[in-house]
């Protein structure tokens, strides 16, 4: 007869239970690790292609600085700006597929919490694609710009830790998005409208601050622009300030969405119907 | 003890319908039309601790719906349930610590990673003393004789050894209830054979309680004593599998043959020629239009007998006439229902 661990039910026993799941999609994304080549190539691509849109740019303005930014601070904060989009969980792909093939069954029915487990399993996958990146990115934007000028090695831990609530808020969104699975089945379309706002009022097609005067007032109230452009814009410009703002507004958002979150899960999962006999 | 208590419960679902072609596509955008399907109408069923039951039905008789909703994944929509003093969808995850479910047609190991990393995995999930879970993966190691390839990744195991796999994962934390969702679908004879082996032995040694769905027969016969037939989500029969064969079973095949050819028009009176060959026949007999006795008496008097078997007709073409016989039910009560009035 199998006995339970001495500390079962605690926070230690439930600690080890994520780490272990998240340890386990490591494990699972190392088997394939070649296919973290992906992300790499693209930010390649997508760096080479915006650091010369930008250097035409710079150029035609006949300027040094846009907004506070210069080339070489706005090709590096590209580079962060990739780095969460293309590491960030993914959770909506995950759930839906669940609901899908019905190993919802499977999924749902163990001792844990279910978005917590997503939470875990999406972040053992972000380790590998964090580093493609940010080796691939930080070449491209090396060679097209060189080094990140304003790079600050002290306030690195506090720029890991915006990013680290960037992906918490990210994944609190799109945990949501998944979970409209549960009722639609496919939310593919969600996801994209949610990716296009991103885009556009998150600061991944363009930094915030350049942006027209009326969007960039609604952006900056939004939670979007703290899950991309917060985190790039410390990463490339420190400001204490700044930095104190961005997080008590992602804690805020973080707060509103994991509560919505919860309720949304709660009412989900009474009316989900899992699909194959 | 009772394991489940299953009280009037009952599962609807609500089903889009959609016109075919495209502007059927169309409509069902704008006026969406909604079909109530009752998967599960009302199933009272109760469980001891340590029976191994069967619960089979035909395709869409609500089986899976029903162990959903007893693992907690799905809400019924009326009805009580209770498993181990749990209420299911209300406990959920106090309940996955004792229970263990397999899906067949769904893998829940790793694919990539072999069972062992699985294995890991659920021990932690299921927050195990680390030292008791080793030895209690040693055991079904041994039990379900998945040594020599706990290594290796998943996606390079046949389906027999990942149906073993998965059924050693589901018990490592000793459950008390083993819900089996046709754990031996797609298996060859001989994976089924070890399969059904593993099980009675877990069974046997454990105490443990096993809710078993299956399409196949083998299954039922070879493992468990109840069996509870279920179709368009009702309780159709809930007894003794030997009491099912008894009820249901009105007929025998007999096989003879005889010491002398047979003419090519033999004959039987009351009874159906099943098969004539050369020397010998099989006979179907419905042992309510003629009796066993009356019959070889009769075959004995037409010629010289060799050989005799007599038979009960395989447990599949019982349980088959059980569908059949309730879905023409099911059949009228529906024309009843829709005639005007």
């Amino acid at each position: 007869m199998t006995t339970f661990a001495a500390d079962a039910g605690t926070w230690r026993a439930k600690a080890r239970k994520y780490r272990a799941i998240a340890r386990a999609n490591v494990q699972n994304s190392l088997a394939y690790a070649w296919d973290a080549l992906t992300p790499g190539i693209f930010v390649t691509i997508f760096i080479f292609i915006f650091a010369q849109i930008w250097k035409v740019t710079f150029a035609s303005q006949n300027t040094n600085v846009i907004n506070g930014l210069t080339l070489n601070m706005t090709i590096w904060y590209f580079v962060w700006a990739e780095l969460v989009q293309l590491s960030k969980i993914d959770p909506v792909t995950t759930i839906q597929n669940e609901v899908k093939d019905g190993s919802l069954a499977y999924t749902l029915g163990r001792p844990y919490n279910y978005v917590l487990y997503h939470f875990f399993h999406g972040l053992g996958g972000v380790g590998i694609r964090l580093v493609s990146v940010l080796a691939f990115g930080s070449f491209v934007a090396g060679t097209q710009a060189g080094l990140l000028a304003s790079f600050r090695l002290e306030v690195m831990p506090l720029v890991l830790f915006v990013t680290v609530l960037a992906f918490v808020l990210d994944y609190c969104i799109m945990a949501m998005i998944g979970l409209l699975a549960f009722f639609f089945e496919d939310v593919m379309a969600f996801r994209f409208i949610y990716s296009k706002i991103t885009f556009v009022l998150g600061g991944l097609l363009i930094p915030v601050d350049f942006l027209p005067d009326t969007v960039q007032s609604i952006a900056r109230v939004l939670p979007f622009n703290l899950v991309v452009y917060a985190p790039s814009k410390l990463f490339v410009a420190w400001d204490w300030e700044q930095f104190g703002f961005v997080v008590i507004m992602q804690f805020f958002w973080i707060g509103v969405m994991a509560g919505l979150l919860t309720l949304f899960y709660r009412y989900g999962v009474k009316r989900v119907t899992i699909n194959g006999g | 003890m009772q394991a489940v208590r299953l009280h009037n419960l009952k599962k609807t679902f609500k089903l889009k319908r959609k016109a075919p072609g495209l502007m059927g596509s169309i409509r069902s955008l704008y006026k969406p039309e909604w079909n109530t399907v009752e998967a599960v109408k009302g199933i009272s069923l109760e469980i001891e601790q340590g029976e191994l039951l069967a619960f089979i039905g035909p395709n869409g008789a609500g089986k899976s719906t029903t162990i959903k909703m007893l693992t907690g994944i799905l809400h019924p929509s009326e009805g009580e349930a209770e498993v181990l003093g749990y209420v299911p969808y209300k406990q959920r995850q106090q309940l996955a610590y004792h229970i263990g479910a397999i899906f067949g047609q769904k893998p829940q190991l790793w694919y990539h990673l072999p069972p062992i990393d699985t294995f890991e995995l659920f021990a932690h999930i299921y927050e195990l003393d680390y030292t008791a879970y080793q030895k209690r993966r040693d055991f079904l190691v041994e039990a379900l004789q998945i040594q020599d390839f706990l290594e290796t990744p998943v996606r390079k195991l046949s389906l027999g050894q990942r149906m073993r796999c998965e059924i050693a994962s589901s018990l490592l934390h000793a459950p008390k209830i083993l819900f089996l969702d046709e754990p031996t679908i797609g298996l060859d004879v001989i994976a089924k054979q070890h399969l059904r082996e593993a099980i009675k032995t877990l069974h046997e040694e454990e105490n443990l309680t096993i809710f078993l769905t299956s399409h196949d027969v083998g299954d039922v016969e070879a493992l468990c004593k109840r069996v509870v037939i279920i179709n368009h989500g009702q309780v159709i029969f809930d007894d003794k599998t030997s009491a099912l064969k008894r009820q249901y079973l009105t007929h025998k095949i007999i096989g003879v043959r005889f010491g002398r050819e047979i003419p090519e028009d033999f004959s039987v009176r009351d009874a159906e020629l099943l098969k004539r060959g050369t020397w010998g026949a099989k006979i179907r007999l419905d042992t309510s239009i003629r009796p066993v006795d009356d019959l070889i008496m009769a075959l004995m008097s037409y010629a010289p007998v060799v050989d005799l078997t007599i038979e009960d007709p395989p447990m599949e073409e019982v349980i088959r006439e059980i569908y059949t016989a309730q879905e023409s039910i099911h059949l009228n009560h529906k024309e009843q229902q829709e005639v005007p009035a």
